[in-house]
């Protein structure tokens, strides 16, 4: 199957579900929902924006209130199918689908998801087995594509939508499927010892603390919760909001005291909670490695380059002794 | 499996009393009759206001029996706090939780205790003294050490009189301005220099609440006189939004000032830079 031929079997696709997918807009890749499938691209491509949109809405109405009363909200109308989402998109969903195990309104849209990957020949089937789509599509070489389906909501779409799946690919059963490399352990062992005071001191001079990198980072997970008024005086919604470690007021308790004082404490707070704080709780690495950070940083802050030096930063204290 | 982690109950406001001019204490029930409140001592609940939010606040009343009143001494410091000031008795709030670890009661059983309080941190020892009072013979001797600005500024008053057959209590006042009933002692400075009392127990626990400056000299003093740091509890303060650990803004290095504290264990605490740093 060409690229025609798939687009044409996915066209009407948004009849009958909600579609987030990547659409191109004034040349730059994102993702967000659609009316039409017109528009969405099938591609590799990393988009600037995460998919982490559809499973943890920016702003998830939690609840209505009127008067006093509370009444829960933000349960998905229509079944959704979440299409595109390459190996690390999937790799940071097996870790919101950890971090939200309990989560109502996160299991509300997962069990209304229907989840279609896609990636480039060759992909090792052992990779696959441990990520959590229902769907795959992989691009062959020769341009042509190929299905593979995971879960009984994989190929009961393939069958909607007309297509041949040429693989099954079986769940894993393996116990800590992500393990954390030793580069990462020795990263995770230098933020937990404090060793690369150094680095964050650099960061905290050149981090404008604007939270772009937060935003289009597909792991990041901080949240508040705000109340947002109605037209009415006594009506409202309560939120569930993206959050972001990078601004002041993240720490600020009443009376105006701010744990995390400084951009130095701040960015590091970032860099603890994706390399040691998530590898503790979670059994696997806070980072996917999309790349999406770096590429979105107006400060030209590189991701890349931090590890390296943080992963240093024990070396150095070794040779000070 | 999903849970109802968000599900908040509906409290009606059915008293304030005034503590000081800045705080009052709350008594709330259940709107439905068959809600109780099941806590223990240093646990908090999420305070819940339609329109304005929500916030973390212990819980002040007695955690004996699970019960459909509860109350809660709150200091009027922020926004959420400044509603419930001017709220009038009959209003409806809500609250979910009670969240986290407090005091570790099940220690101190037999032990000698010493409570450190500063201003508004009495407020998370109240569940606990009221423990200790109405289980009279719990722990060995307990004393309370507590400091505040003036007697304009202690909270519960009223109360030490009542405690006072079961906690000796000691009072450190920034100004000394008149008298205050149910006390053993009564001294101007501040509540550090209480602890080189030769009246304070020294095989003891020790447990502290007060702002944070004050907690770090109270620790640094405590070790200086040799207490166990495995026998130190302190209840931090954080900025939280979800009660149980996944908002991310009370995480302290490796654990959650909601789930896993407010109260933890000094030894816990001290590898965790910027916490308490003692000796700095």
């Amino acid at each position: 199957m060409k690229t025609k031929e798939l687009k044409e079997k996915f066209s009407t696709l948004h009849k009958k579900y909600e579609i987030f997918a990547p659409v191109r807009r004034e040349k730059r890749l994102k993702t967000g929902y659609i009316n039409t499938m017109s528009c969405v691209e099938f591609t590799a491509e990393i988009p600037e924006y995460s998919y982490k949109e559809a499973f943890f809405p920016s702003r998830q109405t939690m609840f209505k209130y009127k008067g006093e009363k509370f009444t829960k909200e933000g349960s998905l109308k229509r079944e959704q199918v979440v299409l595109g989402m390459g190996l690390a998109d999937l790799r940071a969903l097996e870790l919101y689908k950890r971090v939200f195990a309990e989560d109502e309104y996160f299991q509300n849209r997962i069990e209304k998801s229907v989840v279609v990957g896609f990636g480039k020949s060759p992909l090792s089937r052992e990779a696959l087995a441990v990520l959590p789509f229902d769907l795959f599509i992989t691009q062959e070489e020769d341009e042509s594509y190929k299905f593979l389906s995971r879960t009984d909501r994989g190929s009961k779409l393939a069958q909607e939508l007309a297509l041949e799946i040429s693989e099954d690919i079986e769940e894993s059963k393996k116990d800590e499927p992500f393990p954390v490399s030793d580069f990462y352990q020795q990263i995770k062992s230098n933020m937990e010892g404090d060793k690369a005071a150094k680095v964050f001191e650099d960061l905290g001079q050149k981090c404008i603390e604007c939270g772009k990198c937060t935003m289009v980072c597909p792991t990041c997970f901080c949240f508040r919760i705000d109340d947002e008024q109605g037209f009415e005086e006594d009506e409202g919604t309560r939120k569930r909001v993206w959050d972001s470690c990078y601004y002041h007021e993240f720490s600020e308790v009443a009376g105006g005291h701010r744990f995390l004082d400084t951009t130095k404490d701040r960015i590091k707070f970032w860099y603890y909670h994706k390399f040691a704080r998530i590898p503790n709780e979670y059994k696997m690495l806070g980072c996917v490695s999309c790349g999406r950070c770096t590429k979105t940083c107006p400060a030209g802050i590189n991701l890349e380059e931090n590890l390296k030096n943080i992963f240093d930063s024990s070396k150095e204290e070794g040779n000070k002794k | 499996m999903p849970k109802k982690q968000y599900k908040t109950e509906e409290i009606v406001l059915s008293k304030k009393s005034k503590l000081t001019e800045q705080a009052y204490l709350y008594t709330f029930k259940f709107k439905d009759p068959k809600k109780k409140l099941k806590f223990t001592p240093g646990q908090f609940v999420m305070l819940s206001f339609a329109g304005v939010g929500e916030a973390p606040i212990s819980v002040a009343s007695s955690s004996r029996e699970a019960s459909n009143t509860f109350e809660l001494a709150v200091q009027n410091v922020g926004v959420l706090t400044e509603y419930l000031k001017n709220c009038p008795v009959g209003k409806v709030l809500g609250i979910r939780g009670p969240y986290g670890h407090g005091w570790p009661v099940d220690k101190i059983k037999g032990e000698n205790l010493i409570v450190i309080a500063g201003g508004c941190g009495l407020a998370p020892f109240r569940a606990l003294i009221k423990y200790l009072v109405e289980e009279k013979d719990y722990a060995k001797k307990i004393q309370l050490l507590y400091g505040a600005k003036d007697s304009q500024n202690m909270f519960f008053k009223k109360e030490y009189q009542d405690w006072a057959e079961v906690v000796e209590t000691h009072f450190a006042l920034d100004t000394k301005d008149q008298e205050v009933k149910g006390c053993v002692s009564l001294d101007e400075g501040l509540v550090t220099n209480l602890l080189e009392k030769d009246y304070v127990e020294r095989d003891a626990y020790a447990h502290v609440c007060g702002p944070p400056i004050m907690a770090k000299f109270v620790i640094e003093k405590l070790l200086e006189l040799g207490y166990d740091e495995e026998k130190i509890f302190v209840t931090l303060e954080r900025r939280m939004e979800c009660g149980f650990g996944v908002c991310q803004h009370c995480a302290i290095g490796p654990y959650y000032v909601c789930k896993d504290g407010p109260v933890f264990c000094y030894k816990k605490l001290k590898s965790i830079p910027g916490i308490i740093e003692v000796g700095t």
